[in-house]
């Protein structure tokens, strides 16, 4: 099987279109399409965007005669696969709106997942639901109860009879998609992007962050229910008629470098992927592994999804250059899902650039001070340092605004609030939470903290509260919602938060909960029982601090106050670390009425 | 083509886990492979890849949905092992 070419006759039109249907036409017109590659490597899959909307358009009539209602919700389990890119557009020529879900499971996860994927499949209240065979049998599970249009793998549907007739389409207005930000249970939050919406943020990325050209491919291992996996690696080529290199999400972290051999061999210019991957790449290849690559036509690698620390990518840019990969085809970004993706892009051929700030100043005022690290040396004085994720892209206003919502000068770090034609119309019939999130005059509150400098954004604080591990959000009461459910934990026994891990470079979840229990065993085994809740779920080790009650600090009006909380642990982590080791006897004689920690 | 038994593949898969620091000691049939071991997704993912070139088979990462203990995995592998016969 051969992949679809680089390049074509057919004149780069960079995403103005009214609607993707329109944009899908276009691209028809080209012999540019989509690529999928196994976990050997090899090509399995492969359709030119011709066939793409042919396959797609006779599918959509397929799900036309399923009666739903122009708008409804088709859920489709995002796995890698060439079916879940014939779904999406065809429910966009059907007029119905698709809604990847997450395709990724935990070891002994099998229970969790089903009550994840229900839950989102109630809370967007889709009609029809697809998974591939591998995923089928949880879906099945998942839908048992519920009375759909259509539940099956992508051969039941196209066992459905297709209707004759005009296919109803889309208008700028209609909803393209609904992106779920996290894989939380309890708490999803289906964001609404209309199909003009994500064409402005197309048309701005590739215009003025990416700067697209005739012969730019695409190449990705990223999820299909993750923003930048379905925007920048579905959508963007699209709808900017380029090929594009798929390899599963599984396959790539399981071997980094098939990513790698896919962007040698065909000479893909643009890729993406959170700091962590890098790094799994260049842990899992032997250097001489490089001198069989060539990364020389790769000029964007963009750098997102979580804080990004330098040393990863440097680590990476030293082990691949004998392959002619090139540091300056790191782009630092910074994009959320509600924003479409993308916000702000570093500038190409920019190295990666640091900005050194006090660190003291930061943390009490709020002020980026610029400090020399050499000029910090040898004082009490510490550097900080902030990643510069560059300038906005130009249909964005942005404000950084302090706790009352007045802006902030430059170099001041407060939240940043962004206005423009890429931003959500809201989350999926959650009124309350979109009135948190968007003003009557268009603002979005990114709860994300950061401040301008010289034009460039730096970011200091993610999204309040969100915990990001390994690139992907977890929100903190979804942790919490797995202690509370141990016997003798109540409501408001417990707080979830990210800290930094012992080396700095990672981030690592705490689960601080208040415990009444003093039967030492009984207090492990609960430590233990959390702990592989969270793993069962989510795939991640957590740390379990047990605490005495009333430890953690409520806000006036009762609220669990989770940044102090998280300030609190550190406190006691680093009060432990520094205290010194007494002898047995020098013990207080009290010391049941001590508090008693338990750190796993 | 590997003739392992299921009890030599546990053998051999307690050598693969060696590797992961909390797994030194206590291996037995029953230890499971998440509580026990904190197992994260990227130690999971390097044992998959263990697996899949000792053995030569695929590992569909749905498969882990039911497995929890080294048994568990050992007899998923042997099934595995029979389909590819």
């Amino acid at each position: 099987m051969q992949a679809t070419g680089s390049s074509h006759d057919l004149a780069l039109r960079k995403a103005d279109f009214s609607t993707l249907c329109e944009a899908l036409d276009y691209a028809a017109l080209g012999t540019t399409g989509v690529n999928f590659y196994n976990a050997k490597g090899e090509i399995y899959a492969s359709s030119t965007y011709t066939e793409l909307r042919n396959e797609a358009m006779e599918l959509a009539r397929r799900l036309m005669g399923l009666g739903i209602e122009r708008g409804g919700r088709v859920a489709l389990v995002a796995e890698t696969s060439p079916h879940f890119v014939r779904f999406f557009w065809a429910c966009q020529y059907a007029g119905l709106v698709p809604v990847p879900l997450p395709a990724t499971i935990q070891i002994g996860g099998h229970a969790a997942y089903v009550t994840q994927l229900a839950q989102l499949i109630r809370n967007c209240g889709a009609s029809a639901a697809m998974a591939t065979a591998e995923w089928a049998d949880f879906l099945a599970e998942a839908v048992a109860d519920m009375d759909l249009a259509c539940a099956g793998t992508p051969e039941t549907f196209d066992a459905l009879a297709p209707v004759a007739g005009d296919l109803p389409g889309v208008t700028p207005e209609s909803t393209a998609y609904i992106q779920y930000t996290s894989g939380s249970t309890r708490f999803p939050r289906g964001v609404v992007i209309d199909q003009k919406t994500v064409l402005a943020n197309i048309r701005d990325m590739s215009a003025n962050g990416l700067k697209l050209h005739e012969g730019d491919r695409f190449s990705s291992w990223l999820p299909f229910y993750h923003d930048m996996g379905l925007v920048a690696f579905i959508i963007m080529p699209m709808a900017t008629q380029r090929s594009v290199d798929f390899l599963g999400t599984h396959d790539f972290a399981m071997r980094p470098r098939k990513w790698l051999e896919m962007m040698s061999a065909n000479r893909a210019t643009i890729t993406s992927a959170p700091p962590f991957a890098y790094e799994l790449a260049v842990m899992r290849i032997r250097p001489r592994d490089a001198e069989g690559l060539d990364l020389s036509a790769l000029r964007v690698a963009c750098v997102g999804a979580e804080m990004i620390t330098p040393e990863p990518l440097e680590r990476f840019a030293e082990v691949l250059a004998p392959a002619g990969f090139r540091k300056t085809a790191f782009l630092p970004c910074y994009g959320m899902a509600e924003c479409s993706l993308g916000i702000s892009f570093l500038g190409l051929d920019e190295e990666v650039r640091i900005d050194h700030i006090d660190s003291e100043d930061m943390q009490h005022d709020g002020i980026a001070r610029p400090l020399d690290p050499a000029e910090a040396e040898g004082t009490e004085r510490r550097v900080a340092r902030y990643v510069d994720c560059g300038a906005l892209l130009p249909t964005f206003d942005i404000e950084i605004r302090d706790e009352n919502g007045r802006p902030l000068p430059e170099r001041h770090a407060g939240v940043i609030h962004l206005r423009g034609p890429s931003v959500m119309s809201g989350y999926f019939q959650d009124p309350e939470m979109t009135r948190e999130a968007l003003s009557a005059d268009g603002w979005l509150n990114t709860g994300d903290i950061g401040y301008l400098a010289g034009g460039r954004l730096f970011l200091t604080g993610r999204k309040k509260d969100m915990i990001i591990i390994h690139g992907r959000n977890i929100w903190p009461q979804d942790l919490e919602h797995l202690a509370k459910s141990q016997p003798g934990v109540s409501y408001n026994d417990v707080a979830a938060f990210s800290v930094p891990s012992g080396d700095g470079r990672h981030e690592e979840a705490v689960i601080v909960v208040q415990c009444r229990e003093r039967d030492e065993i009984k207090r492990a085994r609960l430590v233990k029982t959390i702990i592989g809740m969270v793993r069962s779920e989510f795939g991640i080790d957590c740390r379990v601090e047990l605490v005495p009650t009333r430890t953690l600090p409520r806000t006036s009006s009762g609220k669990l106050a989770r940044a102090r909380a998280r300030l609190d642990h550190m406190a006691r982590q680093q009060a432990a670390a520094s205290v010194p080791v007494q002898p047995a006897t020098a013990q207080p004689e009290t010391v049941d009425e001590a508090p008693i920690r338990y750190i796993a | 083509m590997s003739t392992e038994t299921q009890d030599e593949i546990i053998e051999t898969l307690y050598g693969f886990l060696e590797r992961f620091p909390k797994a030194t000691g206590n291996l037995g049939p029953d230890t499971k492979l998440a509580d026990d071991l904190s197992l994260d997704s990227v130690n999971l993912m390097e044992l998959l890849v263990e697996i899949e070139d000792h053995y030569d088979i695929g590992l569909p990462l749905n498969m882990m949905a039911d497995i929890t203990t080294i048994r568990e995995l050992a007899a998923k592998i042997t099934q595995l092992i029979e389909d590819r016969a």
